[in-house]
């Protein structure tokens, strides 16, 4: 880079400005972005309906439209993964505890992406500790554990 | 010599790609736009400012991918250590509270751009414009961050503003 720092420069420029711009291609540059997988768990609030389940720290995962066969496959991959032993797991919509979704959606705002996939994170004592919108969760169990691990 | 610079190139590049491969696996490549920009733009920053004050030329890479490896402090401790983000994190280049400043990905963009300039003005002796343009490096970060939102606490703060980040099925 000695040689030509004015050629190496405006090259790495040049890649940055594409890389966002590629990226930026692909949906909007929204402000919300940064908050999808942020790993913070700055939310605590009491859900009516929600509970930690068997008081292990626990999530609920909305899979998206599970009519769609995409969502169906990130599911079953998820489930073959599976979480440890010491959580446990919801999958809101997809068996008895299906009519929380509805109360937990009264206390977000608008979807932006209405079946997009995500989830939240319960912790022992039943406060809902973290959302996010996540369409990869199926391979992100690393992510999740650590995450449900600081809630035990 | 010759040797010594060849691996720590090397080096260098290895860090590089297995930052790039760490976001990507997690689907994260948001993250890894943004903190490389802020922290590459920083490192680049202060080596222009060394060679400003210096008066001497000072190599750009070990210092962006310094930068980088800072602002990506708080993920490598996230994999690393398994500790989720905290607010003092924002030690680490205001990496916690950037992610909800408006357009954190063109503030992001902009402190590389204005980061690397302030390194070549510094680095081809016009110290004066390295020294402005580092400081603009720093103001363009410092007022990101000066208008960023609180961090949601309850499920009610995440009002349409933050886009991506709803995504429940109704």
């Amino acid at each position: 880079m000695r040689g030509h720092p004015l050629a190496a420069l405006i090259a790495a420029q040049v890649v940055a400005v594409a890389a966002v711009l590629g990226y930026a291609a692909s949906g909007p540059l929204r402000p919300g972005d940064g908050l999808q997988q942020l790993d913070a768990l700055t939310l605590r609030q009491r859900v009516p309906g929600v509970s930690a389940v068997a008081g292990r720290p626990t999530m609920y995962l909305l899979p998206g439209d599970l009519r769609r066969v995409e969502c169906r496959r990130r599911l079953a991959a998820f489930r073959r993964r599976g979480l440890g032993p010491a959580y446990r797991v919801v999958v809101v919509g997809a068996d008895r505890l299906g009519e929380l979704a509805p109360d937990l959606a009264l206390r977000s705002a608008a979807a932006a992406d209405r079946c997009s996939a995500g989830y939240a994170l319960v912790d022992r004592s039943g406060l809902v500790r973290y959302r996010t919108y996540d369409p990869g969760y199926a391979t992100h169990t690393q992510e999740q554990e650590i995450l449900l691990g600081a809630l035990r | 010599m010759r040797v010594l610079r060849v691996a720590g190139f090397a080096t260098l590049v290895a860090v590089e790609a297995l930052l790039g491969w760490s976001y990507a696996v997690r689907g994260t490549a948001w993250h890894l736009l943004l903190h490389t920009g802020i922290g590459a733009g920083l490192g680049l920053a202060a080596a222009g400012t060394v060679a400003a004050l210096r008066s001497r030329p000072v190599r750009a890479l070990p210092w962006a991918v310094l930068g980088q490896l800072v602002s990506a402090g708080p993920d490598l401790i996230f994999v690393l250590v398994r500790e989720p983000h905290r607010r003092w994190m924002d030690v680490f280049v205001g990496h916690v509270s950037v992610h909800t400043a408006p357009q954190p990905l063109l503030i992001g963009l902009a402190v590389f751009v204005v980061g690397g300039w302030a390194w070549y003005a510094g680095t081809t002796g016009r110290r004066t414009a390295g020294l402005l343009l580092a400081v603009a490096a720093v103001g363009t970060l410092a007022i990101g961050l000066a208008l960023h939102r609180p961090l949601p606490t309850r499920l009610d703060d995440y009002t349409p503003g933050y886009g991506a980040a709803q995504f429940w099925c109704r």
